[in-house]
């Protein structure tokens, strides 16, 4: 690509709209750095788009603040009258709520990240002649509490290091799957402030689709 | 989710009635945010007759909601308070459909534009062009909320010979992934210059470098773009030959 085209590219990028899931994912603060960043870009210059997130926060807004009146009890009541009680599919009731949250907050880090990862390798294997210790990866949550980065080793193995601040996530086992490869990972203390964990990919299994990853809390 | 709000819908999985009535009056204030919204276009309608539909649209998610599903109840919830609330009556029904026409029109001059204009166009110039008023298309993004975002409804229905868009497309998702790759301050370089048209030297004072830097980082993030987009745009055939 000439280097005016590929410029030309860059500008054009300003011009497409967000989804509905970028827009969601950029009010909720879901997002990378850099692609928080290109989406503001477009949401300082798109009327539609930036009116639509004014929307979700508002909506956001009035969801905390919320105040019910008797009005209101009375409306729900009327309502739940008329059409009867309702019969629920069976949900997940045997976990406490505690440990659904903390569950839920570490499967929705691992989902950020590994969508981040089929889309950095997209396009299959690793190309090209890499340094030993090279990285050739690097994910942070939005928050900053969880952290993950790949390098590649003399060997031409990949190893893959995950680190969080949050605590609470000591113990948690992790299913880690990359093509052939599967691993049981523990996330462990590694420092005062951290827990962590890492996994080696040899060389072989990196040959395929190296964006056939999943990785999923035991 | 809260842990609260996670225990409510734990006692509904149960069964639990009371803590239904509190799943919906917890939920409750969307329904009147949204329902604000439609009976603002529609100055004829009560709104306290669109809450109601709005929360029999509520009661039917909240019915059909699964706590394990990786999506926010209220992302859920919307579409449904929002059909109960235009399937109420024929008015209702109808004034969706002009919202629906005014949202399209505007979304067709909206891509026109941007196409002459080479940048998105205001509200000023999209009304100009549609001869629609301010307010109208406000409250036509108001009142049909995301469902704005996406493609035109007819999108799917032109014939897959439209190369030069589909090209297109596929070329912003090469730039977006090859944007990914590099690093941090090169990306933020990139977008600062090319998406937010800032200058060296306000690049330079945002991220605490001088200017001759900012170019320097901005010629070597294109150097590694055009290498990213050149390696992924070479068909399999050259790579075979080229032994890689």
């Amino acid at each position: 690509m000439k280097t005016d085209d590929l410029e030309n590219e860059l500008r054009n990028l300003k011009l497409i709209h967000l989804t509905e899931g970028e827009l969601i994912a950029y009010c909720d603060q879901e997002l990378d750095p850099i692609s928080r960043a290109r989406m503001g870009a477009h949401l300082k210059q798109c009327f539609i788009c930036e009116r639509q997130l004014s929307l979700l926060r508002e909506e956001n807004a009035v969801l905390s603040q919320s105040v019910i009146t008797a009005e209101d009890v009375a409306l729900v009541e009327q309502l739940i009258e008329q059409t009867g009680p309702t019969q629920r599919p069976p949900g997940r009731t045997a976990q406490t709520a505690t440990e659904i949250t903390q569950r839920e907050r570490l499967g929705d880090y691992l989902r950020q990240m590994i969508a981040n990862w089929r889309i950095c390798f997209r396009q299959g294997a690793l190309r090209g002649e890499r340094d030993q210790g090279e990285e050739v990866w690097h994910w942070q949550s939005e928050d900053g509490k969880l952290q993950a980065y790949a390098t590649m080793e003399k060997n031409a193995d990949l190893t893959i290091h995950f680190s969080t601040t949050e605590m609470d996530f000591e113990g948690a086992r992790l299913h880690f799957r990359l093509g052939a490869l599967s691993e049981e990972l523990t996330l462990r203390q590694i420092s005062e402030t951290e827990v962590g964990a890492q996994v080696s990919v040899p060389w072989q299994y990196r040959q395929g689709n190296i964006a056939d990853i999943t990785i999923e809390i035991a | 989710m809260t842990e609260e709000e996670l225990s409510l819908w734990e006692r509904y999985g149960r069964g639990d009635e009371v803590a239904r009535k509190e799943l919906l009056l917890s939920y409750l204030p969307l329904v009147d945010v949204l329902s604000k919204r439609i009976a603002w276009v529609a100055g004829w309608t009560n709104r306290e007759d669109l809450k109601h539909d709005g929360v029999i649209g509520l009661m039917k998610a909240v019915k059909k909601f699964d706590v394990g599903r990786h999506v926010s109840f209220k992302t859920f919830a919307k579409p449904y308070i929002l059909g109960a609330i235009f399937d109420s009556s024929d008015l209702t029904r109808d004034l969706a459909r002009r919202q629906e026409e005014i949202c399209r029109s505007v979304r067709e001059a909206e891509a026109e534009l941007t196409k002459t204009l080479q940048r998105n166009p205001t509200i000023e110039e999209v009304a100009r062009k549609t001869g629609l008023a301010i307010e109208q298309i406000e409250n036509a993004i108001d009142a049909m909320g995301i469902a704005f975002a996406g493609p035109l409804p007819d999108a799917q229905d032109r014939p897959p010979s439209n190369r030069v868009e589909a090209a297109q497309a596929e070329t912003t998702i090469l730039v977006q992934d090859a944007i990914s790759k590099l690093n941090k301050r090169e990306a933020l370089v990139i977008i600062c210059y090319y998406l937010e048209d800032q200058s060296a030297q306000e690049i330079a004072d945002r991220l605490g470098l001088t200017p001759s830097n900012v170019t320097k980082i901005r010629q070597r993030a294109l150097h590694k773009l055009r290498e990213l987009l050149s390696d992924k745009r070479r068909p399999p055939d050259e790579d075979r030959r080229s032994g890689k």
